[in-house]
């Protein structure tokens, strides 16, 4: 996930504390001893987006083009894992792939 | 007579054992559809049961073989074959799932029925789990064929309770179910699979070893691969999932949390086939509603930028608006930062801010005014250039346009105090005080407790001479800042070139005022006391001017406190330099008149004093007077036995003192104890050199060629740089650029690679230029070039070395470039025909110099000298 407001799971109009807010959690949620990677990414995405000066200017100068990832997040992020209906089970008890 | 043709024996006919024996290696082989012909050759000999079986055996294979292909029809053909060349076969277990999976549903169930017994219990027991799965599917053929009593039946009630009660979240009733199959039960497998979901993330490792205990041919195998699937790591939860069918992807995207929404546009993006720009473009335009407007838009221009400006178009294709002009600057700024090379970032960002200023100026504060900011000065913070720049110093930078950047940017964001440093550094270094003391002085209305910015005005003040002033900008940062050592070492400074000012200008009390001050300041860390030491120096040189007897006292005593030796007299000759005062009179007056290095220890300190001053005094030569006061005992003190890094750090400190031959001494003196050492070599012929005229012989030259040839075998490409370095200046073809015979050219290695650089200017301007010199003789070409009779002697020597021939290709590829200016200064009719333009310099080569943003191509004569420079 390269859209560090995806990362940090916040709206492009947030501001300084609820970008620290967000970010304290996130590394709450995902100490870096757990994931060393996420939390570099996790700082990553902080610290492009710590203050005013800083969120301008990732939106002006950031020109990663996005991933299929980026799109399917921003449109509708993983959640917590969800239960099949029954339907779905037959259609694999069915046999069908 | 022709012979008659031999009449071919016929083919032995295959027995059926050679026939039995051929099928059953092509079974074995996985050649079924070979082994089907064999068996049927084999049975029109013989109907026997075993070789029926034999066949049954290949159609099975065949069947598998077919099935795993994907051709369900012909696969159950060749199965239903198989039944009947060998009806007393129990039915095979795939040939059931088959009928399953094809929805035969009845015709398994009585299969399996006929088979009862016959079937071994591993197979028995699968074929009852996958029944009891379709049974659970829904599937009524399966109660139709079984007893009432069967547990598929008897024990699906419970299983489909588990299978809702888990389906709903109700986990209470999940386990009442559960609790209710028992262990040999046909719904086994699922019971493990349910206990397996129902385990927390955090328990994933325990899921997956429940899911691994159900078999492969259960029939709830494709559950359980699906579940895992959908348990592993989620980044790459679509690649597993790349030849799943859409039932399984369905399954693993919501176990794995992926929403309804989510799983739509990735089925959409599946179904264009990439994830290309065009692709995701045409994503982002469809669902821009969810993804929302601005973010989709915003995106999709970064999806431009790799292919801009032909990918300018792909946005309307994908069903959006036009690129706006904004839009188009933007993307362009982007395009030209990723291609650094082409050097236009700061024209195009510079672009981008003019159009957003276009129609108003925004408000400094605003959101707007800050994006102004933060583009005018993109090029400087992305690529860190100021601090690295010197104004107007590198051609290929436009300096000036971007310090004119950052210097706007600060009228949209007066606040950020790291550009006003930088800019106020980057002036100092031209030195344009004027211009720092202009951002200094806004820097410091906004920031005025700001270290960072008081530390760049002292240093503004003390580049203007302005000692006062920088002493109070000292105080001001260690007001601020007590520890701050740089600062408190800057400020003594300040306070002794003061005081030497006003030494020199004869205002005693005042510089007694300065060395006050000086002391106050004296860091506690000072190390060695230089510091104290020059104070002490410029006290006693103050008494000296106030009271000469009085003075000389205070000055003996002081230099046998410094040890009497060479640093001491160093010492007191530098500061006494410093005010203007004779340094030999000094010296005598000091008792120092015939100073020599007493001991390996004062040679130490005498070259470190020198080695301090030096770069203190960035730049600065030792004065001509006290050279000539040092030259001598220095080359004396060459008889120390220094460490080999050592005797370097003096020779290099030597060269920058101009001391060449003190430098001599030593180099020679290490030469005897490290023999052919390259660096030595080096300081041996620089500083033999210095001060002689004319070039050196030869063999110093072919000697020190050698020193370069061992320091770049030895890997010492430092040395082995600068004695290349040294052979291009002090060649005979120092004024030609370099020479062909240059063994240490790497820039010309790509372009020729026998050092002969033969054939420079191009076919027929090689020939006039060749009949020209034929004509008129080297030694005429050299003369009418203004080269010397020395020089052209040299010339006559390498001729007589390499030949007439070598050495009119030598003389034709060093004038290259100068022809024009050659041909120039010779008489009239000896001129060659025209020929071609000569070739373009090459790329790489520096213009001449430019400055702005202009990317006008240079003239071909921007690159050549006025004159036909050469000795």
């Amino acid at each position: 996930m390269s859209d560090p407001y995806l990362l940090l799971g916040i709206t492009p109009d947030a501001d300084d504390d609820a970008v620290h807010a967000a970010y304290l959690a996130a590394v709450k949620a995902c100490p870096p001893e757990r994931d060393a990677r996420r939390f570099e990414s996790l700082r990553a995405a902080y610290e492009a987006l710590r203050t005013r000066r800083a969120r301008l200017a990732q939106a002006l100068f950031d020109q990663t083009p996005p991933t299929l990832a980026d799109i399917l997040d921003q449109a509708d992020p993983v959640g917590a894992p969800r239960r099949p209906d029954r339907e779905q089970f037959n259609k694999l008890l069915r046999g069908e792939a | 007579m022709k012979k008659p043709h031999k009449v071919a024996a016929a083919p032995k006919a295959p027995t059926p054992d050679d026939l039995l024996t051929a099928a059953q290696g092509q079974i074995a082989a996985g050649r079924y559809r070979e082994a089907i012909s064999t068996c049927k050759d084999l049975l029109k000999i013989e109907n026997r049961p075993e070789w029926r079986q034999t066949l049954a055996c290949a159609y099975a294979g065949r069947a598998r073989e077919l099935a795993a292909k994907g051709m369900t029809k012909e696969a159950l053909t060749v199965w239903e074959n198989r039944t009947q060349i060998a009806p007393e076969l129990p039915a095979d277990l795939d040939y059931m799932t088959l009928l399953l999976r094809l929805g035969r549903i009845s015709q398994a169930v009585a299969l399996g029925a006929l088979a009862g017994d016959r079937l071994d219990p591993a197979t028995l027991t699968a074929l009852r789990s996958q029944l009891a799965a379709h049974h659970l599917a829904g599937k009524a053929e399966v109660a139709a064929g079984l007893a009432a009593d069967d547990p598929i039946l008897v024990q699906g009630v419970a299983a489909a309770q588990a299978l809702d009660a888990y389906c709903a979240g109700d986990d209470a009733a999940l386990g009442a179910a559960l609790a209710a199959i028992p262990f040999r039960s046909p719904y086994r497998d699922l019971a493990q699979i349910l206990k397996a979901l129902q385990r927390p993330p955090a328990a994933l490792h325990e899921a997956l070893e429940l899911l691994a205990r159900v078999d492969d041919a259960s029939g709830f195998a494709p559950l359980r691969r699906t579940c895992e699937s959908a348990l592993g790591p989620p980044q790459t939860l679509t690649e597993r999932l790349a030849d799943a069918g859409e039932a399984t992807r369905r399954f693993a995207m919501t176990l794995a949390g992926w929403g309804e929404q989510r799983q739509a546009i990735w089925e959409e993006a599946r179904r264009a086939g990439n994830s290309e720009p065009k692709t995701l473009l045409r994503l982002l335009h469809r669902h821009r509603t969810l993804l929302g407007e601005t973010w989709a838009r915003r995106q999709g221009l970064r999806l431009l930028v790799a292919g801009f400006p032909k990918s300018a178009g792909w946005i309307k294709d994908s069903g959006g608006p036009q690129l706006s002009a904004e839009e188009r600057l933007l993307i362009a700024a982007w395009r030209a930062e990723q291609n650094e090379r082409s050097g236009n970032d700061l024209e195009a960002w510079d672009a981008y801010a003019q159009h957003l200023t276009k129609d108003r100026l925004p408000e400094p504060g605003t959101d707007d005014a800050l994006r102004v900011a933060l583009v005018l000065r993109r090029v400087d913070s992305h690529r860190d250039l100021l601090p690295h720049l010197v104004p107007d110093d590198d051609p290929f930078v436009p300096t000036a346009s971007l310090a004119e950047a950052v210097e706007s940017s600060l009228q949209f964001d007066p606040d950020d105090r790291d550009s006003y440093e930088r800019l106020v550094r980057f002036y100092l270094r031209g030195p344009d005080l004027k211009s720092a003391r202009r951002l200094l002085d806004l820097g410091l209305a906004r920031f005025p407790a700001d270290v960072g910015l008081l530390t760049a005005a002292m240093d503004v003040a003390l580049a203007a001479d302005a000692h006062k002033k920088a002493a109070r900008y000292a105080r001001e940062i260690l007001a601020l800042d007590p520890i701050n050592t740089g600062a408190r070492e800057r400020l003594v400074k300040s306070h002794l070139a003061h005081a030497r000012k006003q030494l020199k200008a004869r205002r005693l009390d005042l510089a007694s005022k300065e060395l006050e001050q000086a002391a106050e300041w004296e860091p506690a860390w000072d190390r060695g006391g230089r510091l104290r030491e020059r104070r002490v120096l410029l006290s006693a040189l103050l008494e000296l001017q106030a009271d000469a007897a009085r003075g000389a006292s205070v000055l003996r005593a002081q230099v046998q406190a410094m040890g009497g030796g060479m640093a001491a007299a160093l010492a007191l000759a530098l500061e006494g330099a410093a005010i203007g005062r004779a340094a030999a009179g000094l010296l005598k007056t000091a008792g120092l008149g015939k100073a020599a290095v007493a001991d390996q220890a004062d040679l130490t300190a005498v070259l470190s004093r020198l080695r301090t001053y030096l770069d203190e005094e960035a730049g600065a030569e030792l004065a001509p007077e006290l050279r000539r006061l040092f030259e001598k005992p220095l080359s004396a003190a060459a008889r120390w036995p220094l460490s080999q890094p050592e005797s370097e750090n003096a020779c290099e400190t030597l060269r920058r003192a101009a001391l060449e031959q003190a430098r001599l001494a030593f180099a020679e003196a290490a030469l005897k104890r490290w023999p052919d050492v390259p660096i030595f070599e080096l300081h041996r012929f620089e500083a033999g050199l210095a001060g002689r005229r004319g070039n050196p012989a030869a063999r110093e030259i072919d000697r020190l060629a050698e020193a370069g040839e061992r320091a770049r075998e030895s890997g010492d490409q430092r040395t082995a740089h600068r004695i290349g370095e040294c052979l291009a200046e002090y060649s005979p073809f120092g004024h030609f650029g370099r020479s062909p015979f240059f063994p240490f050219d790497d820039e010309d290695e790509d372009e020729d690679e026998d050092g002969m650089g033969f054939d420079p200017l191009g076919g027929d301007l090689n020939d006039a230029l060749r009949a020209f010199i034929e004509v008129v003789g080297v030694d005429g070409v050299l003369k009418a070039a203004g080269v010397g009779a020395k020089e052209r002697s040299t010339f006559k020597d390498i001729e007589r070395q390499l030949g007439h021939e070598t050495m009119i290709n030598v003389l034709i590829t060093m004038l290259g470039n100068q022809l024009p200016n050659l041909l120039g200064g010779l008489p009239p009719g000896l001129l060659p025909a025209p020929g071609p333009a000569p070739k373009p310099s090459r790329p790489g080569r520096k213009p001449g110099k430019t400055t702005g943003r202009s990317n006008a191509p240079q003239t071909p004569d921007d690159d050549d000298p006025e004159q036909f420079d050469l000795f």
